[in-house]
């Protein structure tokens, strides 16, 4: 199931899963089914289908197996009768069936305010390609992003004030689903919702001077401030529950800028696999159910992991089973 | 003023003002000036109060000016009439003022959730670390989790990812204005306050991958964020101080006591990057909102270095003078 938040026709953010090519407002559709299926009060359904379905992505996370429960009836409830008529309603008559076309996709997380963990460097074609000093076996680089820079599907890219070249990378992204520490890579799968799309902007200039054999302070002190500008983080346009992708290490994704191929790759080339990412990240940080942890921009020897990108272009990034995240970059 | 949050006598989290050695409930104070010297209908003063002072630091500061006005308002009607051995209460009946020992203080800002952090900010750390510094008016930065932040007299928790913990002491800057291009002339518009804040470090996550004097800084440099990062490892407290009761944030002094022992001693005119170019530096191409953290860097001298050792059982104490004393204590 590929679930995202969007604006309806009135304006109000919700959440949604795709079901049948059409988007099913989620609380809406659980209303539905509390008081056809269940024998739930009209009055009441409408309280509880918002606290075990709540408008609120972040929410719904943080409720943990019980929300991805709710998810689950949810949405089978809606495919059952989807069949049947064409556009739904709940019982107060809420719209539940929207064609992709009538709403805006928003990023799916828009109350992303935990953390977003940026893992870098994480596969081969970084040192072969850029010669990159490589992080040490089994670690990678972890930078914090801010959940201000993300910007959703459609949303337009601005170019930064202080960085005379800017690259684009496109990255997997995973959703965590449970709160732990000190996660065991056997177990660490058990700790994700889904999985999304990351395009990774960098204002690379910043850090230009870093490279083989030469020294990289004090460039290596701008990391953070290279890419945590306003709107450097698109991310979406869907998350992919976990079912959805059942060997994280094998995922083909694409880069385009202006339909053309930029970057390409496979997550089965990570250096750290994603279970060793959570294993490694949650020693000593503590995750937490919303939080993003982006795995690396992905590329080849052929298809570099890095793209520059300039103003006027239109940046497609693509992983089959969670959608195209295209978004523009103005001046 | 010294503002803080802290934790009532019913568990509720509310947010106050420091008056001699007692703490003034902000929102049931405002509440009572509505009614009292405001002329406000009792019926409509306490949700008026809750609008106007939330309960909540971070809903404060996000009223920018409006909340700034209002709350020197209520502060000049507060300080005015509280008196020792007298309680008030507001006119739908909560406590005004308590004890300093009657409350527990939290961290100023429970719900922050943007924190920069500044590294390598001082010519006595460029020589202690040996590092090639930032050039000239950069910085290094980086940003520690809502999770790291923890108040006064709370737990630092010892981590597994290495055994080599440091302290930094640091001036926070709390933003109170949204905004992007900051000039330095400008910077300190955008500042509500300050705060004590300690920053602490797993040094060997970063020194066993080779960051140090006569190195290449990679790998050690990528591992920053994750050395810093640590659930617990940054004490913020114990009050934020108006900044008008810092005027020149650029004659601070700094020091950390490991059980009672001056570890590091420093002063914030030693940064290299100062407050107002920080800002400036931070904002060209990133946005700063209210509520937002600026740990300024670690100062110290030579004598006094600006990291400091510490283990299971210290009990650490970062103090700034106009600020106050933040303790906490390392566990395992």
């Amino acid at each position: 199931m590929k679930v995202a938040s969007f604006r309806n026709h009135a304006g109000e953010v919700r959440i949604g899963a795709e079901i049948e090519g059409s988007i099913a407002d989620l609380t809406a559709g659980l209303e539905k089914y509390l008081v056809e299926e269940a024998g739930t009060d009209p009055q009441c359904a409408v309280e509880v289908a918002s606290e075990r379905m709540p408008t609120s992505m972040l929410e719904l996370i943080r409720r943990e197996e019980e929300g991805q429960a709710d998810l689950q009836l949810t949405a089978a409830y809606i495919s059952k009768i989807a069949g049947k008529e064409k556009v739904l309603f709940s019982p107060p008559g809420d719209k539940i069936t929207y064609g992709l076309a009538e709403v805006t996709l928003l990023t799916p997380v828009p109350q992303m305010y935990s953390r977003l963990f940026n893992m870098e460097y994480n596969y081969p074609a970084y040192e072969k390609v850029y010669g990159t000093i490589p992080p040490d076996d089994g670690t990678t680089a972890m930078f914090m992003m801010d959940p201000e820079t993300v910007i959703g599907p459609g949303a337009d890219i601005k170019w930064p004030a202080t960085a005379t070249e800017v690259t684009s990378a496109v990255e997997l992204g995973v959703i965590i689903g449970k709160q732990g520490k000190r996660i065991p890579q056997a177990k660490a799968l058990d700790y994700i919702f889904g999985y999304t799309l990351v395009n990774d902007i960098t204002g690379i200039s910043i850090l230009r001077g870093m490279g083989p054999g030469r020294l990289c302070l004090p460039k290596a002190f701008y990391f953070t401030r290279a890419m945590i500008m306003d709107t450097f983080q698109p991310v979406g346009p869907f998350i992919a529950l976990k079912d959805d992708i059942p060997d994280p290490q094998d995922v083909a994704a694409e880069l385009r800028v202006n339909g053309k191929v930029v970057s390409e790759g496979n997550t089965k080339d990570m250096r750290c696999s994603v279970a060793r990412l959570i294993e490694f990240l949650s020693q000593d940080i503590t995750l937490e159910a919303g939080d993003l942890v982006s795995t690396g921009a992905i590329g080849t020897l052929k298809f570099p992991p890095e793209a520059s990108v300039k103003v006027g272009d239109v940046i497609e990034a693509e992983i089959g089973k969670i959608g195209v995240l295209r978004n523009s970059i103005v001046a | 003023m010294k503002l803080g949050s802290f934790r009532n006598h019913s568990g509720n989290i509310r947010i106050g003002v420091k008056v001699d050695e007692q703490i003034a409930d902000l929102t049931a104070a405002f509440e009572k000036y509505l009614v009292e010297d405001s002329g406000v209908d009792r019926e409509f003063a306490e949700e008026a109060s809750n609008t106007r002072m939330p309960t909540s630091m971070l809903d404060l500061l996000r009223r920018e000016e409006e909340g700034w006005a209002d709350l020197n308002t209520v502060y000049s009607y507060i300080s005015n009439i509280m008196k020792k051995g007298e309680v008030l209460f507001s006119p739908s009946g909560d406590k005004i003022n308590y004890g300093l020992k009657e409350v527990r203080l939290l961290t100023p800002i429970p719900q922050m959730y943007r924190i920069f952090n500044i590294g390598v900010n001082c010519e006595a750390f460029v020589k202690m670390a040996g590092v090639t510094p930032p050039e000239e008016g950069y910085t290094c930065m980086f940003k520690k989790t809502p999770r790291c932040i923890i108040g006064p007299e709370d737990e630092i928790k010892y981590p597994v990812s290495g055994g080599d913990i440091e302290s930094e002491t640091e001036l926070g800057i709390i933003i109170g204005k949204k905004g992007r291009h900051i000039s330095q002339a400008d910077a300190l518009d955008y500042v509500f306050g300050y705060v004590v804040s300690h920053d602490l470090v797993v040094m060997d996550v970063l020194s066993k991958a080779h960051f140090g004097p006569g190195r290449e800084a990679l790998p050690g440099a990528y591992y920053i964020t994750l050395a810093k990062c640590p659930d617990t490892f940054q004490p913020v407290g114990p009050f934020i101080a108006t900044k008008d009761e810092i005027p020149d944030c650029q004659n601070v002094d700094i020091e950390l006591r490991v059980n009672g022992e001056p570890k590091i001693r420093g002063n914030t005119r030693d940064m290299r990057a100062p407050v107002r170019r920080l800002i400036e530096f931070l904002s060209a191409d990133m946005t700063f909102y209210p509520g937002d953290l600026i740990s300024s860097g670690g100062m110290g001298t030579e004598e006094h270095a600006p990291h400091a050792f510490v283990a299971p059982g210290d009990v650490v104490e970062a103090e700034i003078k106009n600020i106050g004393v933040l303790r906490n204590y390392v566990v395992a």
